[in-house]
């Protein structure tokens, strides 16, 4: 490696530490939100706000299994079972969203069990046929890529830019901090942070 | 990948590719149709009132009940359009409660006070379970079914709760007992006079709805 070579590679280290304080990372020091926080000891206000934030993820991805009636059937079904077992919802092991989501596969899960016992009964079919996207495996994954795109759109927006472009535009940090004028430190913790808030927002430890 | 001056990194790759994955349709979202917010308060409203505790059953174990092979029987499903029908039903309020009013004597909807407590065993099953659930039925406009767990169930493989006539001539499955439900809609048009056994039993997701005859837990509902 040649000295100019080498002092190429290391001015984005400079840059990093000589960062203005108005490109420090972005600030996720608070992964828990609110909501998820006083979910668990809520009222119906609470109950309320989840629904606001995130009925139409469930009903969302109900919908990429089953019709709109079933649908509204199901998203009604996890609601209700999210609220009498919100005690159970601890945020520490994982977002809401995903926890609602795990609830949702689940209904919709029992859904096509319940369709596939009515249809063996009066149509003496023993193997009915699930619409594409009912399998358990199927199911995880929509709802992981659903997650996904609400848990990206949530980042800050710095870190959603730098994420976008590494995930997406298959940019390296360097390339990255080039392209933006962040200091390479800047980017490498903006993607860091975000991985954190990426993993509260898509898994739930026991769901 | 090269990842600059960061080594490549396993889980951001793991990020990339899930990302790359996702499709149009992955970002589209819908909303739920008015209203729904206001029938989930209802219906937690109404499970609230008609099931406000779980009944601990303390009385001694039952005889063991004798072991039924379930492998054969048929099955029924819950009613498909009960959620829908009672959706319809909320949005037609005063049709709702006559209709209501009719169906509480059509189903024998007997004491709103009434419950039934069911300990649910593995003795005599062949299926090796450590493990005890206390099953309690209140009765109401509806019928809400608590299930309260000695110890942590099968995570590899579904289970599920059934209700079932003690002469097999008929069965109900009450749903999937997952993480984070405790409670069951009893469907209205089973009295649990008749559908008395409570019985849990893994289910493999081979396709079959079918009980799988790998009952884990029996006991039978006596009212209390």
């Amino acid at each position: 490696m040649s000295a100019s070579t080498a002092r190429e590679t290391h001015v984005p280290v400079v840059m990093a530490l000589l960062a203005p304080p108005d490109i420090r990372p972005d600030d996720f020091t608070l992964d828990v939100t609110p909501l998820e926080s006083s979910f668990a000891a809520g009222d119906n206000r609470v109950l309320k706000e989840a629904y606001d934030e995130y009925s139409s993820l469930v009903f969302s991805l109900c919908r990429r299994a089953v019709d709109n009636d079933a649908a509204a059937d199901i998203t009604q079904e996890v609601f209700i079972a999210a609220w009498r077992n919100r005690q159970r919802y601890d945020p520490t092991k994982g977002g809401l969203a995903p926890w609602l989501a795990g609830i949702t596969r689940n209904k919709i899960i029992d859904h096509f069990r319940a369709v596939g016992r009515e249809d063996r009964r009066v149509d003496k079919v023993k193997n009915t046929p699930a619409p594409a996207e009912s399998s358990e495996r199927q199911l995880e994954e929509v709802s992981l890529r659903m997650l996904l795109v609400d848990a990206i759109d949530q980042l800050p927006e710095r870190s959603r830019a730098v994420v976008s472009m590494a995930f997406f535009d298959d940019l390296t940090h360097v390339e990255i901090a080039a392209r933006t004028g962040i200091p390479l430190g800047t980017v490498k913790s903006d993607i860091r942070r975000s991985l954190e808030r990426l993993r509260h927002g898509l898994g739930y430890l026991d769901a | 990948m090269d990842w600059g001056i960061s080594m490549p990194d396993r889980e951001l790759q793991e990020w990339t590719a899930l990302s790359r994955s996702i499709s149009e349709q992955d970002r589209v979202r819908h909303t739920p149709p008015p209203g729904l917010f206001d029938l989930i308060t209802s219906e937690i409203a109404d499970l609230e009132e008609t099931s406000p505790d779980v009944v601990i059953n303390t009385a001694p174990a039952p005889e063991p009940e004798p072991v039924i092979d379930l492998t054969h029987e048929r099955t029924r499903r819950a009613p498909a359009a009960e959620r829908q029908r009672r959706r319809q039903m909320f949005l037609v309020s005063i049709a709702a409660a006559c209709v209501l009013v009719v169906g509480f004597t059509l189903f024998g909807g007997g004491d709103a006070t009434e419950t039934f407590v069911a300990e649910a065993t593995n003795n005599s099953l062949p299926e090796a379970f450590d493990g005890v659930a206390t099953a309690t039925l209140t009765g109401g406009d509806g019928w809400t079914l608590s299930l309260d767990f000695s110890d942590v169930l099968p995570d590899d493989e579904p289970v599920e709760l059934w209700a079932i006539k003690p002469d097999l001539s008929d069965m109900v499955s009450l749903g999937i007992v997952e993480p984070g439900t405790s409670e069951f809609v009893w469907p209205t048009g089973f009295p649990p006079t008749e559908y008395s056994l409570v019985d849990l039993s893994i289910e493999p997701n081979d396709g079959n709805p079918a009980h799988s005859g790998r009952s884990i837990l029996r006991g039978e509902l006596r009212s209390v």
